[in-house]
């Protein structure tokens, strides 16, 4: 019972990761419509790091690596850790 | 090696496993071309009278009230295939990346899909030869269930542009 708890919570943070990244996405995308309106410290450090990976959209393309770079991003601690760093710690 | 013909109507989930784990080459059945060919010409005869179609001269779903220009209408499919590529988490297996792509050539194979007859004859050259996209398992839901995969699929097909 607690193997199969434990796989199907893995399951579920890794789809959690994948949606967070289409939103990711999505606002990343947003804060340049928005321009020359800036950002809190913390998002624009969350834009930097998600930019660094994903260049923006222009046109349809394939989004599917655009989706994986990203959640490597949540998943990997990075994200978090990068803004983390700007905004004095993140818990 | 066993070869299993294609023609729209009578392929069994037998056939569909052989051609999966690649125990049988697919070959189209000689009645195919036909169908596929007057299906095609529907869209293009269609076309040329400047007709309205859903999808291919308009925008999809909520879209479809917009209207593509004739110039667009080759960007509009591209495009359709690329924006639906949005699939994540891990491929599906070889055997079953084969029998979504023999699924998908006998569906076009029945001559209701305006396919042109050389992209079937692409999709099963490539499951014969052994070309297998990579196709993420999750990414789409509800009715049209099959859109992402599909689009996974179809962007091999059109050369990953």
């Amino acid at each position: 019972m607690g193997v199969i708890a434990a796989r199907k919570g893995r399951d579920i943070a890794r789809n959690v990761e994948h949606i967070l990244a289409m939103e990711l996405l999505c606002a990343t995308q947003g804060l340049e419509f928005l321009l020359p309106l800036q950002p809190g410290i913390g998002t624009k450090e969350a834009y930097h790091v998600v930019r660094e990976k994903v260049p923006p959209i222009k046109g349809d393309r394939r989004f599917s690596e655009d989706i994986k770079n990203v959640q490597s991003l949540i998943g990997s601690g990075e994200l978090l850790n990068r803004v983390g760093k700007v905004v004095g710690g993140l818990k | 090696m066993k070869v299993v013909f294609l023609d729209g109507e009578h392929l069994t989930s037998e056939r569909v496993l052989e051609v999966a784990e690649g125990r049988a080459q697919v070959r189209i059945s000689s009645s195919v071309e036909k169908k596929v060919k007057q299906s095609r010409d529907f869209i293009e005869k269609a076309l040329d009278r400047g007709e309205k179609i859903y999808g291919v001269t308009t925008g999809f779903g909520l879209l479809s009230d917009q209207i593509i220009d004739h110039s667009q209408i080759e960007a509009l499919q591209r495009n359709l295939i690329r924006s639906h590529s949005v699939g994540v988490g891990p491929y599906f297996d070889e055997v079953t990346t084969r029998a979504i792509m023999l699924l998908r050539a006998n569906v076009i194979a029945m001559g209701y899909s305006g396919v042109r007859m050389e992209v079937l004859k692409c999709l099963v050259d490539m499951i014969n030869k052994g070309v297998h996209p990579l196709v993420p398992e999750q990414g789409s839901v509800g009715a049209s269930g099959d859109l992402a995969p599909l689009a996974h699929l179809a962007s091999v097909l059109m050369g990953g542009r």
